[in-house]
């Protein structure tokens, strides 16, 4: 009987050290699966990717259907997570070593846990709105930790997953009266458009539509912008390559401010013009430059919103985005995570990924596919408002160089409004 | 032995043929305690995933809401997913609806933490400032971006940026999730006097009533603390310098440009969230209490977000149904109904963003990896069509295109008064300079302002308390520019000790006010009264009819040794021939805020508790609103 007891008091002890032990254990780690069973299972390789904003629409719709597939890196499952952020705002963080990179030399094998941790969730790839925008990050993380990390040769290099160009919009109605008066819409069409003192009155509109209002992105505020004033300063000089001389000259700062004087700024954001033109219509701009696959993208939503659609027009100057791939090559990311990175690449430049661009508006980077291949192609659906399949005899400028880049961007923060 | 023979004898006695087995008694105790110890982890986990269920459960009800005033500890563990966002009260309502609905979904990051929002409703201008520091939110949800260029402009001049090419961000990654126009509400018979709907209406018209020799015409708008109110603002320097584009400076600061918007300002209420429209002296009367504003006659017309008229009518057709208008032209519009008239010359928008603060980690916790997962998963979820159909719901304008704003059930479609095509035109948002006028304005546009603080040094204001307020004096010397106003000090904690009257704040007179504050020592006892009619004797002394005349009351406790009586008091404030209004703020639980707030009646001023007003708020106030009662 005693012993009988003791053993009931035995069990009921144990028992109870398993209650207390798991209640101490949900405490401490703060749910039922805590990090480090996660690390020791091995079963999810989990990567972020850094996507342009223009981009972000369809790399993410290709992330879910890429998770869904289960493909694995070696043994684990691997999961994508799009982090959406401009390209010049991650440009800046690469400079700036806002993702904390490894020191130079430092080994991934040696690390602390907490060092190990930090590296996480350090991106493993970055869709950037353009290719400059990879080699500039590359050249100053070179200048730092004394290595490539953005490779341009071998199984990481980078490649290009999807084109778009500048292209100018104007809303219908009021684009008839505005080419008639002006001609074919340019940058100097719009400096006089902007420069006529009674607006709508003089330009041949309803003079209700007040001045003439122009849709762009800020310089400062989005590679789109950035674009649009390297097109303008191509315009104005008549050159596919602008030089920094050229982007401070005061005659050319002058005019521009004079088309931008037409600029409407009704909320503070000035990051996608389509977008803007979207959300507040014919407040936001009677017409403006836009990044095709933005306008295309939000093209529904414009004719739904304010029951008029906006008319492509083709510019002769104008700026090509290519959205390149581009996979860390640092000790950040271990071998499983590039891996996983390449095969989510290559899932986007998938025949059938590359086809799906084209329900998001950008032009697919495989040259195989056409614009028109798919019937759900938004180059198919608003062909009618004038979107082309080629864009022939626009002269395309070429990347701006690093000390122009920062002179635009000097430029801009002056100009800053409000 | 005995156990084993006992086993057998055991076994040997069960019947025949029952199956019965009978285990020897070691075996026995072994399944016992295989048994027991099942039993026990099973009644375990199921305590432990009960008191789980439980928890959740009741952390599930909605996001976890408060209101300015309430603390919210600014820290949090590395790992910490939940987001706390500020929101500005317009949208606060609605988000709360969303936050609720997004934390019932019971995401969780890959590390298995919850995903969670939790919102706390401020002016965007106070998630401006308080974005500057060490917020207690990882988040904003200001009513309009043109917060976040603040935000980003003011952390720029705190923190240069160094060599690189582009400098670093307090303001992360944002998307706006809904929008909405500003816009002039009236009432419908007021509409019609403008000329609407046959006649469009602009800010010329509306100011021309507020700036012309009395008619009575009172018109309302938020403070500078919200987008509308800094339109309406704006729309007075626009239409002050005849422009409707290119407002510069120079063209702002014009007398003639500051004069007009004076005139215009001094016959504006403000109004905003929460308060009695017709004080019209509140920091914040509510998006309803506007409309009721507007419907009771004191407001002829407000500045308000489109989604406040509509809102506003429809919960006027629900108290009287069946009334609903029909005529395209208004003309069928029943009495009290609002209409929304979009400026001639352009209008601001409310775009509602939702955007990330990159707290690095300066001067408190950093941002952690699972607060930007529960951002970027609360964000997709508010642009989802859901979350996109609810926003449209409450009168706002959804980003999401696709959501048709022109046929039923769309607010917009059956609330005629407001245009989804409208506005057509933009009152540009000038440079950060104009900005920062308009945002100050009422600093350009206020007469000269006498004030007295009435402070409370008795022995129970030791220790923290005195030094609170000597820091809230310090903090309200500093709010006032220039050398135009006069400021005087009346201790009553050793006796009424005057402070040698009125002191013009040039230079001396600063210096010797802060020799004074400093000197402020705790003892004695409460003689309130005594100190006020001190304080309103010397403003009577001083004269100054032109000038701003108002007496601060900062106390903790209650009148215990005044030699007058709160009657005769009233009465001397009453018979004065200087106006003074009093504002009186209590600290702690003990004040006597029945007398306080009796203070705030007579003189026409207000009463607050310490947290509920900033001393840049208290200072705005006394300059703006004294004004709004001439």
């Amino acid at each position: 009987m005693k012993r009988t007891r003791v053993v009931f008091v035995s069990v009921l002890s144990a028992a109870a050290l398993l209650v207390v032990g798991a209640l101490v254990w949900r405490t401490v780690w703060g749910g039922p699966a805590g990090p480090d069973l996660n690390a020791s299972r091995g079963e999810v390789v989990r990567i972020q990717v850094i996507t342009a904003p223009p981009a972000a629409p369809w790399v993410q719709a290709a992330a879910a259907a890429f998770n869904a597939t289960g493909e694995k890196a070696g043994d684990a499952v691997i999961e994508v997570e799009i982090v959406p952020m401009d390209g010049l705002a991650a440009l800046g963080k690469w400079e700036r070593d806002g993702f904390a990179a490894l020191p130079a030399g430092a080994d991934r094998d040696a690390l602390s846990s907490e060092e190990f941790q930090a590296t996480e969730t350090y991106p493993t790839a970055w869709i950037a709105d353009s290719r400059f925008l990879v080699d500039y990050a590359n050249e100053s993380i070179r200048d730092r930790l004394g290595r490539d990390v953005f490779l341009s040769d071998g199984q990481y290099r980078v490649r290009l997953l999807a084109e778009t160009v500048l292209t100018w919009g104007l809303f219908r109605d009021r684009g008839a009266p505005l080419l008639e008066n002006l001609g074919p819409i340019s940058w100097s069409t719009v400096h006089k458009a902007a420069a006529a003192p009674t607006g709508w009155r003089e330009l041949g509109g309803d003079p209700a539509w007040g001045h003439f209002k122009f849709a762009v992105a800020g310089p400062g505020d989005s590679v789109s912008g950035l674009a649009a004033t390297v097109s303008a300063a191509g315009a104005y000089f008549g050159t596919n390559r602008v030089s920094t001389e050229e982007v401070t000259d005061q005659g050319f700062r002058r005019w521009l401010g004079g088309a931008m004087e037409a600029a409407a700024n009704v909320s503070g954001d000035r990051r996608s013009a389509a977008e803007n033109v979207a959300l507040f219509g014919f407040a936001a701009g009677d017409g403006g430059q836009f990044l095709e696959s933005e306008l295309l993208w939000y093209m529904e939503g414009i004719q739904n919103r304010w029951q008029e659609p906006m008319i492509f027009h083709y510019p002769k100057v104008t700026v090509r985005l290519e959205y390149p791939f581009a996979i860390w090559a640092g000790g950040e990311t271990s071998a499983a995570e590039k891996n996983a990175a390449l095969a989510f690449q290559r899932f986007l430049l998938s025949e059938a990924q590359q086809r799906r661009a084209l329900s998001f508006g950008l032009r697919p980077g495989n040259p195989a596919v056409s614009v028109s291949a798919t019937e759900d192609s938004l180059f198919v659906r608003w062909q009618r408002l004038g979107v082309r399949e080629e864009t022939p005899g626009a002269v395309e400028m070429k990347p701006p160089k690093p000390e122009l880049l920062t002179a635009i961007l000097r430029w801009g923060e002056v100009e800053e409004s409000p | 032995m005995s156990r084993l023979q006992d086993g057998v004898d055991r076994g040997s006695a069960a019947p025949a043929g029952t199956g019965g087995l009978r285990l020897p008694r070691g075996r026995q105790l072994l399944a016992f305690a295989v048994v027991g110890c099942f039993l026990l982890c099973a009644c375990g986990m199921t305590t432990l995933r009960a008191g789980a269920w439980i928890s959740s459960f009741l952390e599930d009800r909605g996001s976890d809401h408060s209101s300015g005033g309430a603390k919210v500890l600014a820290d949090w563990p590395a790992n910490s997913a939940v987001l706390t966002a500020a929101v500005s009260e317009s949208m606060a309502e609605t988000l709360d609806g969303l936050a609720g609905e997004f934390n019932r979904r019971r995401e969780r990051t890959p590390d298995g933490e919850l995903k969670r929002i939790e919102l706390v409703t401020l002016s965007p201008r106070a998630m401006v400032e308080e974005s500057l520091g060490q917020p207690r939110f990882q988040a904003v949800a200001p009513d309009s971006s043109l917060w976040l260029v603040l935000i980003e402009q003011r952390w720029r001049e705190l923190y240069p940026p160094g060599e690189g090419r582009l400098p670093e961000s307090r303001v992360g990654p944002s998307a706006r999730f809904a929008v909405s126009p500003i816009v002039v509400a009236a009432e419908v018979e007021t509409a019609r006097l403008f000329g609407w709907p046959q006649q469009t209406v602009g800010w010329g018209e509306v100011l021309g009533r507020a700036t012309a020799p009395p008619t009575g015409f009172r018109w309302g708008h938020p403070g500078p603390e919200n987008t509308a109110g800094v339109l309406a603002t704006l729309s007075a320097f626009y239409t002050g310098a005849g422009i409707t584009r290119g407002l510069t400076q120079e063209l702002a600061l014009q007398p003639g440009v500051l004069e007009y918007v004076r005139m215009a300002e001094s016959t504006a209420l403000e109004i905003g969230l929460g308060d009695d429209p017709t004080g019209g002296r509140d920091v914040g009367v509510e998006v309803g209490s506007a409309a009721e504003g507007l419907r009771s006659g004191i407001l002829d017309v407000a500045v308000v977000q489109e989604q406040t008229v509509i809102a506003a009518n429809r919960s006027w057709n629900r108290s009287r149904a069946g009334l609903e208008g029909g005529g395209g032209d208004g003309r069928d519009l029943p009495e009290g109904h609002l209409v929304a008239i979009y400026p001639r010359e352009g209008t601001l928008w409310a775009d509602h963003p939702l955007a990330l603060l990159e707290l690095d980690g300066r001067a408190g916790p950093a941002l952690t990896q699972n607060q930007r997962r529960a951002f970027r998963s609360f964000t997709n979820f508010l642009l989802g069509k859901e979350s996109q159909q609810v926003l449209l719901e409450a009168g706002f304008r959804p980003v999401d295109g696709t959501l048709d704003l022109h046929s039923d059930p769309s607010p917009f479609a059956i609330d005629i008064s407001v245009d989804p095509l409208l506005p057509q035109t933009s009152l540009p948002l000038p440079g950060r300079a104009v900005m920062e006028i308009a945002l100050e304005a009422w600093r350009y546009t206020r007469p000269p302002a006498n004030i007295v603080f009435v402070v409370d040094t008795s022995e129970s204001m030791d220790g923290g308390k005195l030094a609170k307020t000597k820091a809230a004096l310090h903090g309200f010397l500093d709010q006032i520019e220039g050398d135009g106003d006069k400021i005087g000090l009346v201790d009553f904690g050793t006796g009424v000790a005057g402070s040698g009257g009125l002191r013009r704040l040039d230079e001396t007179g600063r210096r010797q006010t802060a020799e004074l504050i400093d000197r402020l020592e705790a003892g004695g006892a409460t003689e309130l009264i005594d100190a006020v009619w001190a304080a309103h004797s010397a403003l009577q002394d001083a004269a100054d009819a032109e000038a701003i005349n108002a007496i601060v009351v900062l106390t903790d406790g209650r009148d215990n040794d005044s030699e007058r009586s709160l009657r005769a008091l009233r009465a001397a404030m009453q018979e004065a021939r200087i106006q003074v209004a009093v504002y009186a703020v209590a600290f702690g639980r003990d004040a006597d805020e029945e007398l306080l707030q009796a203070f705030a009646d007579v003189g026409g001023g207000q009463f607050h508790r310490v947290d509920e007003t900033s001393v840049e708020e208290l200072y705005r106030l006394i300059a703006t609103e004294i004004r709004a009662s001439e």
